[in-house]
């Protein structure tokens, strides 16, 4: 069994002070430089994350380093310099997201502990499995339904983290989408609010800094009326994500946490309700419910219908249609018809007509273009099967 | 100095042909099962077993792309599918998730491409993916040629990257905005492009700001090919499973010619003709496209890369309709996608040149004269001229 604890991310002494006044037992340590969803300007400097370090030395909160860059060759330089001093300092866990970083580490902290964060992906037990072998421990994914979390923790002995509350990344660029702004004045780091034309209730928050652009939904990931599931996956941390944040809100997410953890709330609605009020933004459980963003696929599988045989290109009403065969079809065959709505059609081949020869066929070769008779209700578009599809 | 393979996009079999016509050396395709491109029409096994054996009796290459992010049920789908991919035995399948790739080494013999979703864009990636079996990688489009360099000085592996077409605004595979405003999995071919779309931006510093801001010009790499011949690229790719035929016709003809000049020259040391390529840019933008750049093959792609104004596509060039086949009377059995009269002057694409069709005649199916194809349609097209199927039949843009 794992012994939970809350983790929060601090960039400054002043917001490490903060979550661990507030309930946090650990902290994700950031540098400007390879932690590139901060909030925070980069500095260039050595100074700021070596202050930050011997200052939450002091603290009894275990500590590890966000190095979640995806980097370019000329990344590598920094990440040593990074790395280097992390080793030195004694902070040996560090968190990735590209997973070409785990050599790199290893060659310089051989024992660190790594844990891999892909962001988007990594979203079966399967890849999970296989990336334990190199890393020690996993954040998992945002798109993960509870069900699937419950079956991915259940059997692989392994240390797992979740973002249990706050705002939700959903896109992350190479461009600095903001720099086109007509009064943008090359900062370094930009903070906007944003809608789609088309959706105009959505507010979505955007970050854009020298790593790039970053889009978070127009509502907070919350999980806290979620306890005893929870619990039930044995995770290493419930991570709350309070960057970018006022010390307001991050006062209330993490402690609200940090109390779930030590006894369950008895009123967790309330608590979203109370989420919801101090931070201005709906509170949802994303993907944590159920995730049926893909719940048409196989709608169209054909390794259901090896009987497919072609699609109506052409049709002359009272006379003919015409499609390309996938395969042999014979005179006086059955076959089986699926219009664009939906609609299920029994044709029988009283005719086979080659289209380029205008000649009659008995049996067509397959990958030809043929006409046969036309019948009521078949329109361009509509799927032909051989019989045993139905 | 090697010649880069042409790759192209195969959405059906069709296109698959097209692309072979007009010079491509490989294809890639997709089928329903875990794909990028859900609602492209694909292929079925029949399909995919027929575009393999044209591409085998061309000496040409087939690439099969499954590269999702699989859910556990994509994996008992995948299981499913095993047996008759590999009987198929398609050249290589494109692939982004290492648990589809532990599979596919698995239960197949068939070469790995590491897809442009794993984002994988230095040499540390490569050889990550090359210590587990990976013949190619495909590197995330913010690869620049200088980064294509550096990998394969410090690890020799096949290289494969974009030169043109549409751009995903984000890095590869690092969106997830269609599953949280659509409810369709970005990741696993339901991505319905949000980030084309215009946004209202505020700042509390500067004045509120509507744009398409998100919206990636379409990458163009021509001036780049002497570049990509000499850094031993070992294949370009053409984008767009669900772009028209004449897209595909258009570009995969004009980069197989660029190619073919860039490489004469450098290989002969002869100068290369900015004026031709300059020729060879203005034939890309005839077709429908977002106004293009570079993408990140000079460096990161910066503002400039964004088309903010983006109101409607940028074309000279219509599709009117694909010749399905020839009879032996020299009529063309065509297939028309914009509706066109006997009165229309035509431009036929073919895969050596362009010429001009005016007099023709139109007949139906049944062979009855007509005035005027309809869109959807199938119509037999009767000339002097004479020009392989599989052209295809433009007009200019009203």
């Amino acid at each position: 069994m794992n012994q939970t604890g809350v983790a929060a991310y601090a960039t400054t002494i002043d917001e490490f002070n903060h979550i661990v006044t507030l309930g946090a037992t650990h902290c994700i340590l950031e540098d400007p430089r390879v932690s590139i969803r901060t909030f925070h300007e980069s500095p260039n400097l050595d100074a700021p994350l070596l202050q930050l370090i011997d200052h939450a030395k002091q603290y009894p909160v275990s500590l590890s380093f966000n190095l979640d860059i995806i980097p370019h060759h000329q990344d590598f330089e920094m990440i040593e310099s990074i790395l280097i001093l992390l080793k030195n300092k004694g902070i040996p866990h560090i968190r990735i997201q590209d997973p070409s970083l785990v050599s790199f580490i290893k060659n310089i902290m051989p024992h660190a502990t790594i844990t891999l964060f892909t962001e988007t992906g990594t979203n079966s037990l399967t890849a999970i499995s296989l990336l334990s072998k190199i890393v020690t421990a996993q954040q998992l994914s945002n798109e993960l339904p509870y069900k699937s979390l419950r079956t991915i923790t259940q059997p692989i002995p392994f240390s797992y983290d979740l973002m249990v509350q706050g705002p939700l990344m959903i896109q992350y660029s190479p461009r600095r989408f903001l720099q086109n702004h007509p009064e943008n004045n090359n900062e370094s780091q930009r903070i906007a609010t944003a809608y789609d034309d088309q959706y105009p209730k959505r507010m979505f928050i955007f970050l854009d800094n020298e790593h790039g652009h970053f889009m978070y939904a127009y509502f907070h990931r919350c999980l806290i009326h979620f306890q005893e599931k929870l619990r039930s996956l044995n995770l290493r941390f419930w991570i709350v994500d309070t960057r970018g944040l006022s010390k307001k809100i991050r006062t209330t997410y993490i402690s609200q946490y940090a109390q779930a953890l030590k006894a369950p709330l008895k009123d967790p609605h309330k608590q979203v309700e109370l989420l919801k009020k101090i931070s201005g933004i709906s509170q949802k459980p994303g993907f944590f419910k159920a995730n049926k963003t893909d719940q048409d696929r196989g709608t169209q599988s054909p390794y259901n219908s090896n009987d497919y045989t072609g699609t109506i290109i052409d049709i002359i009403k009272g006379h003919s249609v015409m499609f390309e065969t996938t395969q042999t079809i014979q005179e006086n065959e059955q076959l089986t018809a699926i219009t664009p709505e939906g609609r299920t059609i029994a044709i029988q081949l009283t005719g086979l007509m080659c289209p380029i020869t205008q000649e009659s066929l008995h049996q067509s070769r397959p990958f030809q273009l043929v006409q046969i008779p036309h019948v009521k209700g078949l329109t361009i578009k509509t799927r032909l099967f051989k019989e045993s599809t139905k | 100095m090697k010649k880069p393979e042409l790759l192209a996009p195969a959405g059906n079999l069709e296109k698959l042909k097209i692309a072979f016509q007009f010079g491509a050396d490989a294809v890639y395709m997709g089928t329903p099962i875990f794909g990028l491109r859900k609602y492209a029409p694909n292929a079925t096994p029949h399909e995919l077993r027929h575009g393999v054996s044209i591409a085998r009796s061309l000496n040409k290459h087939v690439y099969l792309v499954l590269n999702g992010f699989a859910h556990d049920t994509d994996l008992d789908d995948l299981k499913t599918a095993a047996q008759i991919i590999q009987s198929i035995q398609p050249h290589a399948l494109i692939i982004s998730d290492i648990a589809v790739f532990e599979w596919a080494k698995n239960e197949t013999d068939i070469p790995l491409h590491i897809s442009t979703q794993a984002s994988t864009l230095n040499w540390r990636g490569c050889e990550f993916w090359k210590k587990r079996g990976a013949k190619r990688i495909i590197l995330g489009r913010e690869a620049s040629l200088e980064d294509c360099r550096i990998i394969q000085s410090h690890c020799p592996i096949e290289l494969e990257i974009f030169c043109h077409g549409a751009m995903c605004a984000s890095y590869s595979g690092k969106c997830v905005i269609s599953n949280y405003t659509s409810g369709r999995d970005s990741n696993r071919g339901g991505c319905v492009q949000t980030c084309r779309h215009n946004f209202v931006v505020k700042t509390p510093e500067l004045s509120d700001y509507s744009a398409h801001i998100m919206n990636a010009r379409d990458l163009e790499g021509i001036n780049q090919i002497p570049e990509i011949i000499q850094s031993n690229i070992d294949s370009v790719k053409i984008e767009g499973r669900m772009k028209s035929n004449l897209y595909l016709a258009n570009a995969t003809r004009t980069y197989r010619a660029a190619i073919d000049y860039c490489f004469s020259c450098l290989t002969s040391n002869e100068s290369i003709d900015s004026n031709r390529l300059d020729r060879y840019r203005e034939q890309l933008k005839k077709v429908s496209n977002r106004t293009f750049s570079s993408g990140g093959l000079d460096s990161i792609p910066g503002p400039d890369s964004i088309n903010t104004s983006f109101n409607q596509y940028e074309k000279s060039t219509e599709l009117i309709g694909t010749i399905l086949s020839i009879t032996p009377e020299n009529d063309w059995i065509v297939h028309v996608k914009n509706g066109f009269t006997t009165n229309d002057t035509l431009t036929i694409l073919a895969p050596d040149n362009d010429f001009t069709l005016t007099n023709f005649e139109l007949k139906d199916l049944s062979g009855h004269p007509i005035n005027k194809a309809n869109s959807n349609k199938c119509v037999r097209v009767q000339s002097n001229l004479k020009t392989p199927a599989l052209s295809i039949l433009t007009r200019s843009s009203r």
